[in-house]
């Protein structure tokens, strides 16, 4: 999800909480509803509220439509498919993090270490943020983790079409 | 008698329960080198099967044993489960289809 994604979520949840709590005040009686309807009486006094309210609510009419269509179709997969004649085998992504992890914590000078996988049409890609040992060549460590974690995704378990493996050194310990 | 209507009086018509079809598939699965357990959760049960054109369709969610070959675990699991139904049950096998939910780290 981008940014601007997150933030128009965000507004929209801030809005929806607001009216459930609103409505859930008016509903236990703790305001009158009239207090609601006075207040937005009063804000159609003003051009200008109004020019705001109207800016507000079409924002928040345009993310409702916007907001389903943007997430259609483009949804992640979260399993890798392994080719395979006699049915469909797949591997979930968690699956394969955890194997990144475990193997990849076995290369010499790897401390710590996260894996998450991206999986798509054109292959998989693996993204790896790591704490090193500052004895070991980050250079070095970071070309075997890279051989080990491919090798082990070809061989081990099968997939074929490892796009990109990015390593990154988040810590030196 | 007609050798029609005796091959008719032979054949013998049977139905088997899927809880003896899941059983035999788990029995199976518990007698493979590297598969675990079936995955299973509130949502999802570890083994499904639907019926489909060209016989039984059967889903499997398995956690596997660290270290194993996953194509050559996969392709096992899939002849014998398949073999088994079929020799034991009768029950022709259309697809196995199977996911990997986990791994079962050996200290």
């Amino acid at each position: 999800m981008r940014f601007y994604q997150k933030i128009m979520l965000g507004v929209g949840f801030v809005v929806l909480a607001a009216l459930c709590l609103g409505g859930a005040l008016v509903a236990v009686g703790v305001f009158s509803r009239f207090v609601v309807v006075g207040a937005l009486s009063a804000l159609e006094q003003s051009p200008l509220t109004r020019l705001i309210l109207l800016v507000v609510f079409l924002f928040l009419l345009g993310m409702s439509i916007y907001f389903p269509f943007s997430f259609r179709g483009r949804a992640k997969k979260t399993a890798v498919p392994l080719k395979n004649p006699l049915g469909e085998v797949e591997i979930s992504q968690k699956a394969i993090s955890e194997f990144v992890q475990r193997i990849g914590k076995e290369v010499e000078g790897v401390e710590d270490l996260e894996a998450s996988i991206e999986s798509s049409d054109e292959g998989l890609d693996v993204h790896l943020t790591l704490s090193a040992d500052p004895k070991g060549e980050i250079p070095r460590l970071i070309d075997e983790l890279q051989t080990v974690v491919r090798n082990y995704l070809t061989s081990t378990i099968g997939i074929e079409n490892v796009r990109e493996i990015k390593v990154k050194v988040a810590k030196i310990l | 008698m007609k050798e029609g209507e005796e091959n008719l009086e032979k054949e013998v018509k049977y139905e088997v329960d899927r809880k003896v079809t899941l059983k035999l598939i788990k029995r199976v699965l518990s007698r493979i080198q590297g598969v675990y357990s079936v995955k299973k959760d509130l949502w999802r049960k570890g083994i499904r099967m639907r019926e489909l054109e060209g016989g039984l369709g059967v889903s499997l969610a398995l956690v596997v044993e660290e270290g194993v070959l996953i194509p050559q675990m996969a392709e096992e699991v899939q002849k014998k489960v398949s073999e088994e139904v079929e020799r034991s049950l009768g029950i022709s096998i259309a697809r196995v289809d199977i996911k990997i939910e986990g791994m079962k780290f050996l200290e």
